[in-house]
């Protein structure tokens, strides 16, 4: 049913619609605006920045590896359960050191990939 | 809308589409695929951001800048599942909501958003080319709340469908189709108080 509510909306509707029309058609000139923003853009390739997956890779690998080599080193099987009861006791042991080295690493290792993947 | 040529955009017929423009810059680190893509892009999106701060040029252009840099930045992360002009209206967009929440200090969907951008927004004098009709439309859009005037912009001057508005704006759609209609229904309001003519016009020869 036709009413001057529905009229009028189609009224708005043409003259968006017109407008739109005639805005879409126009073109702004460039006027080394192109030049402009490849000046700006940062010398950086984008090509050298790791993908996410890469950096959690990295990451991943790099406490595995830590983690290796403290129980590797330290001649106990049972480090993580040392270091805490250790940490419990407030002694300092080479297993308490190992295990915050690992944790500090981890820690600085994923804040720095957080950032540069911003 | 000032300083827009009537003229035909130039680079209508490509040689490359902009997935092989894209795919150059990511396999070969081409800038000078990018520069295409800016150039081909350029008259769009200044144009949008113009509508969308109001017309105030040089503002739009350092938003449409700094939207071409993150572009460029974060170009890895587009999935060729929407058009690459939809990807960049989104970028654009989010990059006038941080402009305007920098100039404002004030949150998104903030009450006051519609009264400070209004604020923000040189008075619209109409040109002597400009038609009443477009100086009433451009008036009744500067009455319409920010998220309003962006579906509108979107919608209807970037000629996107409801889905894509969605994705630029990052709101459900069925938000997108109310914001629709609560802006025409104000718009209509607006064109009736600065212009009864118009609207009887309009709704006759409709």
């Amino acid at each position: 049913m036709t009413t001057p509510l529905n009229i009028a909306q189609d009224a708005i509707e043409k003259i968006l619609k017109t407008d739109a029309a005639e805005y879409q058609l126009a073109y702004i000139d460039d006027a080394h605006f192109t030049s402009r923003v490849m000046d700006a853009l940062p010398l950086v390739s984008t090509q050298n920045s790791l993908s996410p997956k890469k950096r959690f890779a990295i990451i991943v690998g790099m406490t595995s590896i830590a983690a290796l080599f403290a129980t590797t080193f330290l001649s106990s099987s049972n480090l993580l359960i040392d270091a805490c009861m250790d940490v419990a006791t407030y002694t300092i042991t080479p297993a308490v050191v190992a295990l915050s080295t690992i944790l500090i690493m981890a820690i600085v290792v994923s804040v720095s990939a957080s950032m540069s993947n911003r | 809308m000032p300083a827009r040529s009537a003229t035909t955009n130039p680079l209508t017929a490509h040689a490359f589409s902009d997935g092989d423009l894209i795919k150059r810059i990511l396999h070969k680190d081409d800038r000078h695929a990018f520069a295409k893509l800016v150039c081909r892009h350029q008259s769009a999106l200044r144009a949008s951001l113009r509508k969308m701060t109001g017309g105030q040029i040089e503002w739009a252009d350092d938003i449409a800048q700094e939207t071409f840099i993150l572009a460029w930045k974060n170009i890895k992360t587009f999935r060729f599942e929407a058009k690459f002009s939809t990807w960049l209206y989104r970028i654009a967009f989010n990059a006038w909501q941080s402009e305007v929440r920098k100039k404002h200090e004030v949150l998104w969907g903030d009450d006051k958003m519609p009264e400070l951008i209004e604020r923000l927004q040189p008075p619209v004098e109409p040109e002597s080319h400009q038609t009443g009709v477009r100086y009433d439309l451009e008036r009744a859009m500067a009455s319409l709340s920010v998220s309003e005037r962006a579906v509108i912009t979107q919608c209807y001057y970037n000629d996107l469908s409801h889905d894509e508005a969605a994705y630029v704006l990052s709101m459900p759609i069925g938000t997108v189709k109310t914001h629709i209609l609560k802006a025409k229904e104000k718009m209509r309001l607006s064109l009736n108080d600065y212009q009864p003519e118009l609207m009887d016009h309009q709704g006759v020869a409709a």
